[in-house]
């Protein structure tokens, strides 16, 4: 009001000094009031929209940005209600981005909490999603977006299936082997339309352990039946030859008894393993645990086999403490395991050689190890020697290839481990690890 | 022409590079399983495979020349595009050689092994891990890398010493065995030839990095 009095006061100056014929100076003073009175005027009333205005910029240029919690005030009748616009929206999309990413953290744990491994490629083949399977299955770092999919995994067989999704739109599953490891993996890759960047979709399920026990099923059943048929064949051999008119002659008919005889045994002594392998596997049989000495164990299992060892002219011989080593087993068990261990390095063992049986220990761990200068085991073997029929050398021993597996189940009861080293052509060591009795 | 067109160009040809390495890998790992486990379908596989891999083999070389003949790159790129035209021939040579381990399964039919692969399959463990770290080293430009892949083949050398000599044993001993034996020694050397093959693309590697063409590793053999 007072600015208004102020150029009020001026032109009304003006006029009376017109009147009074002051004019050059008093024109200036009029004008320079005026001009004052104005700008005062403006910066009043204008300065304050301008900053609402400034404020309001302010939250759009923010909500570019991507920050959403940026708010402008405004009591301005005109500029207040576009801070107000400009707040709602910002809150709408702070909560519109909130929402989306959530749901994406919900999609990454869904695919991160797959066992199965997940890639996404664009159409030139580079990566531009992983999940952690699948980063853990090509060995590689989560952060290969961009490189190319074939740089990371290394086989054409997957890339193939990937770039046919990719380039040509092709949907397909298909069962391929992956790394030095060979594992089996069922590859589906499927492409996508309208995913942006993502151009086709791969899932990888790793097949190798469920193939590995179909794998094994299919072995047991093969193996039983072969070795349950060939004494089967010389026993139904020998009863044709005795209906055919061997009967009718003493000598000969005491041969071919015996002969069912023997071939009887060693179904019965097989079926006996096998049973007796279920019986320890499923815990039917119980362990009766005592204290055991491992050192008497191993000379008692020597001396045990020692004329066998003597006939194949291998020296046999123990190698243990003076003071008495505790296992905590049941000690008829632990000799079957032992001597199974000593019977393989016999068997395995050219004349000439040596066995030898050990006992140690060390911390609360007994070692009973069997260690030979025989055969060997190619390395690709000595993982499978322990399963159920899996004879490393076909063409030697007639065992009914359960020996290892008994042993293996014996030492699980005992809640110890066994393992074999070996070098093909320089002998093998077998060891028994149990607990300390 | 823009450079970007040409760094695309060549990230396709290094891709097709690793494919056909991946296929050369493979080759060899099955070839090597394939006699272990006298498995006659996968060695047909393999010999029949070796077709796709010497297409392989034209295809990026038309791809190189094309993009030579097209963009005429300079220095660290034309020694790129050299050593990429190196590295699939020897590639080929190599699935050749995994190739005539495949026949050797096809030849020995169903007779059992003469003596167990041992040293072989060591050695076919090594090479197709000494291949897959040569073309990485091949992809991150990693001269230091392919050096000391170049090294190893002595141990691949050693294993082909042993092998040899224990198979003259054998063959001394088991005089029946000669021809069966024989084809274990032509395996090892298949091996080793691949070994050595894969000394060569290190040499390469260490030639588009740094432009030195230098003989990192004489082989014995």
């Amino acid at each position: 009001m007072a600015i208004v009095y102020v150029a009020v006061v001026g032109v009304v100056d003006l006029i009376v000094g017109l009147t009074i014929g002051h004019a050059a100076w008093q024109v200036a003073l009029a004008v320079g009031a005026s001009t004052v009175a104005v700008t005062l005027l403006t910066v009043v009333l204008v300065w304050p929209r301008l900053r609402q205005l400034e404020a309001a910029t302010n939250v759009a240029r923010a909500l570019a940005e991507g920050r959403f919690d940026e708010r402008a005030e405004g009591d301005d009748p005109q500029f207040g209600s576009l801070a107000a616009a400009l707040n709602a929206a910002g809150e709408r999309l702070g909560r519109m981005v909130d929402a989306l990413r959530l749901e994406r953290a919900q999609l990454e744990a869904l695919l991160n909490a797959s066992s199965d491994a997940t890639v996404a490629v664009d159409r030139g083949g580079a990566i531009v999603y992983m999940n952690e399977a699948a980063a853990q299955m090509f060995g590689a770092a989560r952060q290969e977006a961009g490189r190319a999919f074939i740089e990371v995994v290394r086989d054409h067989d997957l890339n193939a299936l990937l770039a046919a999704a990719a380039q040509r739109g092709e949907r397909s599953v298909r069962v391929v082997t992956y790394g030095p490891a060979q594992r089996w993996l069922q590859a589906t890759a499927v492409p996508i339309t309208g995913g942006g960047g993502w151009a086709a979709l791969a899932v990888f399920h790793d097949l190798t352990e469920v193939r590995r026990l179909d794998s094994v099923r299919r072995d047991f059943i093969s193996n039983v039946s072969h070795e349950l048929r060939t004494p089967l064949a010389g026993i139904r051999a020998a009863a044709e030859t005795l209906q055919e008119g061997a009967l009718r002659e003493p000598v000969a008919a005491a041969e071919f008894l015996g002969h069912i005889q023997r071939e009887a045994d060693r179904m019965t002594q097989l079926v006996e393993e096998l049973l007796e392998l279920s019986r320890i596997e499923s815990g039917a049989a119980p362990m009766r645990f005592a204290s055991v000495d491992a050192g008497a164990l191993v000379r008692d299992t020597v001396e045990r086999f020692t004329r066998q060892a003597e006939r194949a002219g291998i020296a046999l011989r123990a190698t243990v403490p003076d003071a008495p080593l505790h296992v905590a087993g049941d000690a008829e068990r632990l000799d079957q395991a032992l001597g199974n261990l000593v019977a393989n390095a016999i068997k395995f063992t050219l004349a000439g050689g040596e066995v030898e049986v050990t006992a140690a220990g060390t911390g609360g761990q007994i070692m009973l190890s069997v260690r030979d200068t025989g055969i060997g085991i190619e390395r690709e073997q000595q993982g499978r020697v322990f399963e159920r029929f899996y004879k490393a050398d076909q063409g030697r021993g007639g065992g009914t290839g359960l020996g290892l597996a008994i042993v293996k189940h014996i030492v699980l009861a005992h809640e110890g481990s066994v393992s074999v080293e070996s070098r093909p052509g320089h002998g093998s060591t077998f060891t028994m690890v149990l607990p300390r009795g | 022409m823009p450079r970007e067109q040409f760094d695309r160009k060549l990230r396709e040809i290094h891709d097709d590079v690793l494919i056909m390495s991946s296929m050369v890998e493979k080759a060899i790992q099955r070839a090597v399983d394939a006699l272990r486990n006298r498995d006659e379908r996968t060695s047909n596989a393999i010999i029949s495979d070796d077709l796709a891999i010497n297409a392989k083999r034209y295809e990026i070389e038309e791809l190189c020349i094309h993009t030579i003949a097209l963009q005429a790159p300079m220095a660290a790129d034309l020694r790129n595009l050299v050593a990429v035209l190196f590295i699939a021939s020897e590639l080929e040579r190599m699935a050749d050689h995994a190739e005539g381990i495949a026949r050797i399964t096809l030849m020995l039919g169903d007779e059992p092994l003469p003596r167990p692969l041992a040293e072989i399959s060591e050695m076919g463990t090594r090479t197709v891990d000494m291949l897959r770290r040569a073309m990485t080293a091949f992809v991150e430009r990693d001269d230091q890398a392919a050096r000391a892949i170049c090294d190893e083949d002595d141990v691949i050398d050693t294993l082909y010493d042993t092998a040899y000599h224990a198979i003259i044993q054998e063959m001394i001993r088991n005089p029946a065995d000669v021809q069966r034996l024989t084809y274990m020694i032509w395996t090892s050397h298949n091996l080793e030839r691949i070994a050595d093959r894969v000394t060569n693309i290190c040499e390469r590697v260490i030639f588009m990095v740094t432009g030195q063409l230098e003989e990192i590793n004489v082989s014995r053999y």
